[in-house]
């Protein structure tokens, strides 16, 4: 047997064990592990608003946005947004008493 | 101290809330009233006794404090540091702060600890409300009542573990310790999250040599209502699971819901959790840019963070009671907590697996997933080599081993990932803390 085909061999067997592994543990941690997500995003109402992308940044120098300014203006908007948020429901749990 | 407006109006027994009508119910006469007709009754009763002269606060009947230097009692841990976010300092592990409170109803003795504000007399089983705990500072500013009952928790718990091809019989077949329905608090924030990103990655530029890149992402985000708990005694990992809650369902405090559950005030105060409500938001805010950030590059090789300049501020924080059933059972002297969220019935808690059924799995998928590829390079591999010259034989088979042993780091990585979980999982369960947390309360 050449030497090539025994290292298919041993590749063939690491990559099953392997995957084997991997399919055992999914499949007790689906059967013994109960309930293991957390909140997301959106369980929290919230989307990640991106406002600057750029994958090459050498290149695409020109698209620059000022983030901090962006980020005081956004953060101001969000303490305004929880404010009112607050009194809203402030104002409807008055109401309905 | 329990309030008179918990008392049916009927015959003067303590009223429950009861999660399946949303109502307080009156074991004794059957009768059943809302938690708003309760108060517009007290109001009434309130001042038909003012127009009569009668001073109504000493006609409240309920749980008389024992005098705690006489019973040799430390006074509790109730001051004013702990209103400006700093926090008492919880009970150690090995001592528990308790108080004694005399049930005027039959005059026995009920110890709560310095955090407990509802829990019932062991002796008549009288729910009680220890008000002075939900007063100024402490009194919380919503509550989701409970929605599941205790028939229905302990029936989702052993439904899922009956279901469960690798939890042991004796898991299956568990024999309740207790199952107390305890409001936990939380403090509920809103986080804004902001944040500039660099990452690094490379990219080929010919055969031999690769290229660094830069690529950005600006971004930000509001989490509202962020939950986050605050109680030492409740693992934060635990907590977090029983997410999502409806926070539509959110209502005004009003002690009344507490009267038929435990109930325990907080202990971390709202300054000291401002700094984990960002970490958490930070977290969700750095997952999806990563996410992004890997979708969208054509070459992901060595993709990493580089630099990052967050901003983030925890507004409006907010007092909440939230409820969750705790179930807690032994196997093997092993104490084991599972939790249910109490208004959507999420179930949380992972249990030990049967080894030699995870064993036989295991063989079985691994004569399943190598017998394949064996084969396949018995048969194919001497085909290839037919008419390859040595320099293209070492090639190839320099191209096997590589290959084989990045997809094996990749598929080592995502197990190791996914068996680390469960036994995180498995020590929230196992948790003497928990345990201690649910049992240290006097039952009925």
């Amino acid at each position: 047997m050449h030497f090539v085909t025994i290292i298919g061999i041993v590749a063939g067997a690491a990559v099953g064990l392997a995957l084997a592994l991997f399919f055992t543990v999914c499949i007790v941690k689906k059967s013994n592990d109960i309930g293991d997500s957390m909140g997301t995003l959106r369980d929290f109402h919230s989307n990640v608003n991106v406002f600057d992308s750029s994958n090459d940044v050498d290149k695409d120098r020109s698209s620059y946005i000022n983030t901090n300014q962006v980020f005081r203006e956004h953060l101001y908007e969000a303490i305004e947004e929880a404010q009112k948020r607050e009194e809203k429901r402030k104002a409807v749990k008055q109401l309905r008493r | 101290m329990i309030n008179e407006k918990y008392r049916c109006p009927g015959c003067g027994v303590a009223m429950e809330f009861d999660p399946a009508t949303q109502k307080l119910h009156c074991e004794f006469c059957n009768s059943s009233y809302t938690v708003k007709e309760m108060e517009t009754m007290q109001e009434e009763m309130k001042a038909a006794m003012e127009k009569h002269g009668i001073d109504y606060t000493k006609e409240i009947p309920g749980f008389a404090e024992s005098d705690p230097e006489a019973s040799g009692e430390e006074a509790p841990a109730d001051n004013a540091s702990e209103a400006a976010g700093a926090g008492s300092s919880p009970a150690t592990s090995e001592t528990i702060q308790m108080r004694v409170l005399h049930c005027n109803s039959c005059g026995g003795e009920l110890a709560v600890t310095d955090t407990e504000a509802s829990s019932f007399c062991p002796f008549c089983g009288q729910a009680t409300v220890v008000t002075e705990r939900l007063e100024g500072w402490l009194k919380p500013d919503y509550i989701i009542p409970f929605k599941v009952t205790k028939e229905e928790a302990e029936q989702t718990i052993r439904k899922r573990l009956k279901k469960g091809f690798f939890i042991p019989r004796k898991i299956k077949n568990f024999e309740t310790e207790c199952l107390r329905g305890i409001y936990v608090p939380f403090w509920m924030y809103d986080v804004y999250y902001g944040d500039t990103q660099y990452w690094t990655y490379e990219v080929n530029r010919n055969r031999y040599f690769s290229q660094t890149k830069h690529c950005r992402r600006s971004g930000d985000c509001t989490l509202l209502d962020m939950t986050l708990d605050a109680s030492s005694l409740v693992p934060d990992g635990s907590s977090q699971r029983l997410e999502p809650y409806d926070m539509s369902e959110l209502k005004k405090f009003d002690a009344a819901y507490l009267s038929g559950f435990y109930s325990n005030r907080h202990d971390m105060g709202a300054k000291q959790l401002e700094q984990l409500a960002i970490q958490r938001a930070a977290n969700l805010f750095d997952a999806y840019i990563e996410k992004d950030v890997k979708n969208s590059l054509t070459s992901r090789r060595n993709a990493k963070l580089f630099s990052s300049d967050p901003i983030g501020k925890a507004m409006n924080p907010r007092y909440a009671l939230l409820p969750v059933w705790f179930l807690t059972f032994r196997t093997d002297d092993e104490p084991h907590t599972i939790l249910v969220n109490g208004q959507t019935g999420k179930m949380v808690g992972a249990v030990p697996y049967v080894k030699w059924k995870a064993v036989t799995l295991f063989l079985l998928l691994l004569a399943l997933c190598s017998a394949p590829l064996v084969l396949l390079s018995l048969i194919v591999i001497p085909f290839l080599l037919d008419g390859m010259d040595p320099e293209e034989k070492a090639k190839l088979a320099w191209q096997l081993g590589a290959g084989s042993a990045v997809l094996v780091t990749l598929v080592w990585r995502a197990v190791w990932k996914r068996y680390d979980a469960m036994t995180k999982s498995r020590e929230l369960t196992e948790s003497k803390v928990t345990n201690r947390f649910v049992r240290e309360r006097q039952g009925r």
